[in-house]
């Protein structure tokens, strides 16, 4: 099957700028970084093969994926396991940047999973508070709701860190 | 600086994009995008079987008499004088062969009928029947069935079947080859009130007429005694052989859905439901096609409305936030089942459909 050239232009264009960022967010979210990509790809197949016209794709793609694997984790009964992998990785660097970054990863890994996404698509996707309330279905009370209790459980750790 | 600027640098120093290989990515995607559209175009692929169309192939009959010939209905309709003529003037009748293999596209082909009837037409398969346009399924016509045609209506011929209780029911005009033009037919709807006709059981003889009795001879003797006056009455033909036990099932195909993942309301994100299809065929009917599934353990299910040529749709969802637990989601395997009026089935799986609860 030849894919429409819109559909086309539409896939080069997050691929070449949004979707390196947005499988890190998915793996991050989810603890589960070997899954992301593939779970990126099937999202962005869903929004176009079901013509859904987001207002942010990059916010609902992560959301879709996250969702994506969160249902596999589930059946599976993985999602345990890949947060200790998360929690624990290898120690492959003993320096102060590298114990900074685990740090961070675990201390985003202990969030509940909503403040978490929520977390990393304002923070590290630069989603606005209306897209990823758009893309969570939510409202954008909630969304600053769970910005406020995110940044308060990380605030500890970027005091330290300063 | 801010919280939020640290968060920032934090989460960006501690999160390592991968490296992308824009080429070979987008050809992936593309690759999938072309998978999953190949898979929701219903009945774009599939076995063949839904592109027969109305109009294909002809069946026996053809223009002449070989309608009245063949099937059990044969001659209940057949003669103006006998008890359906207070049919005639409504526009008429007979139904009969069928074209053999037309599983979808219910193909008509000429009729020759019945020289007496001010129409005829013919059912060339096993067709539903709705008590109104595009209304729940009522029933079927099967193969050899004639019909009475009393009126039209958007598509439909409102038809009456010998076999019936004198309602009239609705039938897709694509599936009733008439061999009288029915355009002059009045229009008519489910709440129009048709005269009704008492009608016979198909396999009811006929009553012959009463004879005229023959004017007698003068007699110039006193006569004999006649030990037997009343000559027996011919016995009466004995009925037609019941029809085989259907054990074929139906043929179920083309099963997707519109969208495969929906959320549960009251999520402003749409889609909150998606639509099913697919395509179901038996070589006598179909009587009930159904959608099945399995949501957070409670077995639910749809009835999928007939579309004629032998499509059927129906809708999946919409779900209460109590559907599912909070902040998840879950893929549902829809099983598309198809009945006959025997009870044989079949049934297909669709690709799995995702119900996601709303993120708050």
């Amino acid at each position: 099957m030849q894919a429409d050239p819109y559909a086309s232009a539409q896939v080069r264009a997050f691929v070449e700028h949004d979707y390196a960022r947005v499988v890190a967010t998915v793996g991050a979210a989810t603890g589960a970084p070997d899954a992301a990509e593939d779970a990126v790809q099937e999202a962005l197949v869903t929004m176009l093969a079901d013509h859904h016209e987001p207002r942010n794709a990059r916010a609902w793609v992560t959301t879709v994926a996250i969702n994506h694997v969160r249902t596999q984790q589930r059946r599976r009964q993985a999602e345990r396991r890949a947060r200790d992998r998360l929690a624990a990785p290898e120690a492959t660097d003993s320096t102060e940047v590298t114990d900074r970054r685990v740090s961070m990863l675990s201390a985003v890994a202990e969030l509940p999973p909503k403040q978490r996404t929520t977390v990393l698509m304002h923070y590290y996707l630069d989603a606005s508070i209306a897209d990823i309330a758009d893309a969570l279905d939510v409202t954008e009370g909630t969304v600053k709701t769970q910005l406020h209790r995110g940044r308060a459980a990380l605030a500890h750790l970027l005091e330290e860190a300063s | 600086m801010s919280i939020d600027a640290l968060l920032r640098e934090a989460l960006n120093d501690a999160i390592d994009a991968p490296p992308v290989d824009a080429d070979a990515v987008t050809t992936r995607i593309l690759e999938r995008l072309g998978e999953a559209g190949g898979d929701g175009d219903g009945d774009g692929d599939g076995d063949g079987g839904g592109d027969g169309g109305p109009g294909a192939g002809g069946g026996p009959g053809g223009d002449g008499s070989g309608a009245t010939s063949s099937g059990s209905a044969a001659s209940a309709g057949a003669g103006a004088g006998g008890p359906l003529a207070g049919w005639s003037g409504t526009a008429v009748i007979t139904a009969l062969a069928i074209v053999a293999g037309a599983a979808t596209g219910m193909a008509i082909a000429g009729s020759g009928g019945d020289a007496t009837a001010n129409a005829t037409s013919e059912v060339l398969h096993a067709v539903p029947v709705y008590s109104c346009p595009g209304d729940q399924e009522a029933g079927a016509l099967y193969r050899g069935d004639r019909v009475f045609v009393v009126g039209q209506s958007d598509g439909y011929l409102g038809v009456r079947h010998v076999r019936g209780d004198g309602d009239v029911v609705f039938v897709d005009a694509q599936y009733i080859a008439a061999d009288a033009d029915t355009a002059g037919l009045p229009t008519i709807n489910c709440d129009t009130n048709v005269d009704a006709v008492a009608l016979e059981p198909t396999a009811s003889p006929q009553p012959s007429p009463t004879p005229s009795p023959s004017p007698q001879p003068e007699q110039t003797a006193e006569p004999a005694p006649n030990p037997d006056p009343a000559p027996a009455p011919p016995p009466p033909p004995p009925p037609p052989p019941p029809p085989p036990p259907d054990t074929q099932a139906p043929q179920v195909s083309n099963g997707a859905s519109g969208s495969s993942l929906v959320y549960v309301t009251p999520c402003a994100t749409s889609p909150t439901s998606t639509s099913l299809s697919a395509f179901a065929t038996d070589n006598v009917g179909v009587t009930q096609v159904r959608a099945t599934w399995t949501l957070q353990g409670q077995s639910k299910s749809a009835t999928l409305s007939p579309q004629g040529g032998g499509s059927y749709s129906g809708t999946f969802g919409p779900f209460a936030m109590s559907s599912i637990d909070p902040g998840a989601s879950e893929n549902v395997t829809v099983t598309i089942t198809a009945r006959d009026a025997a009870g044989n089935t079949s049934s297909l799986q669709l690709a799995p459909i995702q119900v996601w609860e709303c993120i708050s």
